[in-house]
């Protein structure tokens, strides 16, 4: 039997060693904010207001939960028409190659934009120049625009990877090309696009900056109302952390941002899986 | 060919047909007569599949292919012209593809797809009659009858077959143009859809791309050799089986060259 060489043990002992470290590493994160933020997290920590002096040293953190979701959803009414929409024309209607590269770049460039400056356009688009002030549609829009880039590129591959035969099979009979997208490109692309739209997601729920400068307060009682500004889980977090108002509410306020993500993904997942089998 | 153009029920004439700048067909001819399997025949890479989908004119779906010259009359009508109404030609003359592909629905949604595009919502009685009897006539009702509104990504690949045929069916077509039907079938679905083609030949005009000589040689009233993008034989199935001109197509209908 022929020995490995050396230099086959190490490239093998390097890729071990990469897997291993890129899957402890989230492993870690959640053990430790288990550890420092499991102990805390009762039901009324999920359902209560903040309470104390400052607010956040007791209570819960519902206001952070429902202004979250509330920003998350808002972004969504915006990013899901314009990111699939903008994915279709660029797969589907794009007259010229040349084109179709220019504006994948341009989307690829504002993905990688720091979030920062989407807060800060926010402000001076948002919430000076259109008067919106701080509030929910304010945030929700600039978040619409953070988790756009991610939705369009991500629409944009699902629906080029349909492949082309089914393009001539379903035009083969006869049907015109709204049967062709509505009946047979979408259906086949939203397992892919609801791929994209997790990542989106994951992606804006946790960004501070678009949110601080445009949606968020530190405190605030009362309903969700897209004039008014809201609590969010990010930047309540920052201000527990910042002001150093309680760092065991911050780690059960972390906690609580990474359980709702992940049961958020495997929720997609599982409706992932659901598509897939129909 | 041997038939004659009244008879016919597609005519090509000097038909060119390029790929960018590279030509594919050269001043392709033929007639295919009515109600007869005409087996279009010859190497990879002749034209064969498009010559097929300038008939319907799906060609035209893939970017840079086009018709460069020449004319083709379907029931006499030039379909190239710019006129044409397409979606009504892609309905009279359907298409068999190589790869069956189910679209994302049900057994029964596939079926109705482009009928419905085309004839309107029909009561859900009338709608299943209709699958019933297409699903009976490509051999696939007691397979499949119990699980109608099942995904149909789950059927096996001779299962699909016989789906996509009863789909094109489903549009009443005049001329089925098949692809390489089979190529993917084992010889158990391949005789399935033999038996259909020589069954549907009794009302539909069927031209079948095949690189199997004795499916052609089986299924076919009517053979078209084409080498490098011209035709190089052309008439009965006895004629060119059993004695064509062309040095190389006897090489190819021999087995010498594949």
């Amino acid at each position: 039997m022929n020995r490995p060489r050396p230099l086959d043990i190490l490239f093998r002992g390097l890729i071990w060693a990469a897997g291993i470290v890129g899957m402890a590493l989230p492993v870690w994160i959640v053990g430790f904010l288990l550890v420092r933020g499991a102990g805390r997290l009762t039901w009324s920590f999920l359902v209560d207001h903040p309470r104390g002096y400052p607010p956040g040293t007791e209570g819960g953190i519902l206001p952070a939960i429902l202004g979250s979701a509330a920003l998350i959803l808002v972004g969504l009414v915006i990013a899901i028409p314009l990111g699939v929409g903008g994915g279709l024309y660029l797969a589907e209607f794009c007259p010229s190659k040349r084109l179709q590269s220019y504006a994948r770049a341009a989307v690829e460039a504002l993905a990688g934009v720091p979030s920062i400056l989407y807060g800060l356009f926010g402000f001076a688009c948002f919430v000076v120049f259109l008067r919106m002030g701080i509030s929910l549609l304010a945030g929700g829009l600039v978040l619409g625009l953070v988790m756009l880039p991610i939705l369009l590129i991500t629409s944009q591959e699902a629906f080029a990877a349909v492949a082309a035969q089914y393009r001539e099979a379903t035009l083969s009979l006869g049907t015109d090309r709204s049967a062709w997208i509505f009946w047979v490109l979408l259906p086949k692309a939203r397992v892919r696009i609801l791929a994209g739209l997790v990542l989106a997601v994951g992606h804006a729920v946790g960004s501070a900056a678009p949110v601080l400068f445009t949606a968020s307060v530190y405190f605030r009682r009362g309903g969700l109302h897209l004039d008014q500004p809201v609590m969010t889980l990010p930047t309540h977090l920052y201000f527990l952390v910042s002001e150093a108002i309680s760092f065991d509410h911050a780690f059960t306020t972390a906690l609580v941002l990474v359980l709702g993500l992940a049961i958020f993904n495997g929720a997609a997942m599982a409706l992932r899986h659901q598509m897939r089998d129909s | 060919m041997t038939p004659t153009a009244n008879t016919s029920r597609i005519q090509v004439e000097s038909l060119d047909v390029a790929y960018g700048n590279a030509p594919v067909l050269h001043q392709v001819s033929a007639s295919f007569p009515e109600r007869q399997v005409t087996a279009i025949l010859g190497p990879s890479g002749c034209g064969k599949s498009t010559l097929l989908r300038v008939i319907n004119r799906t060609l035209e779906l893939t970017p840079g292919a086009r018709v460069t010259g020449g004319q083709v009359h379907v029931k006499g009508r030039n379909i190239l012209h710019p006129s044409e109404d397409i979606r009504s030609l892609r309905k009279q003359v359907g298409i068999v593809q190589q790869r069956p592909l189910a679209f994302p629905m049900s057994i029964q949604e596939n079926v109705d797809f482009g009928r419905r595009h085309h004839h309107g919502r029909l009561q859900r009685k009338e709608r299943d009659r209709i699958t019933a009897s297409l699903l009976e006539r490509v051999g696939l009702w007691d397979e499949v009858k119990h699980r109608l509104d099942s995904s149909a990504t789950r059927l096996s690949i001779g299962q699909l077959q016989r789906l996509c045929i009863a789909r094109t069916l489903a549009n009443d077509p005049d001329v089925i143009l098949m692809d390489e039907p089979c190529s993917a079938l084992d010889p158990e679905s391949t005789a399935t859809i033999e038996a259909l083609i020589q069954e549907l030949k009794a009302t539909v005009t069927i031209l079948i791309v095949t690189h199997n000589i004795a499916q052609a040689r089986r299924i076919s009233d009517q053979i078209l050799f084409l080498l490098d993008g011209t035709v190089a034989e052309a008439g009965t199935n006895a004629e060119v089986m059993g004695a064509a001109r062309n040095p190389r197509v006897r090489r190819f209908l021999s087995g010498e060259e594949g």
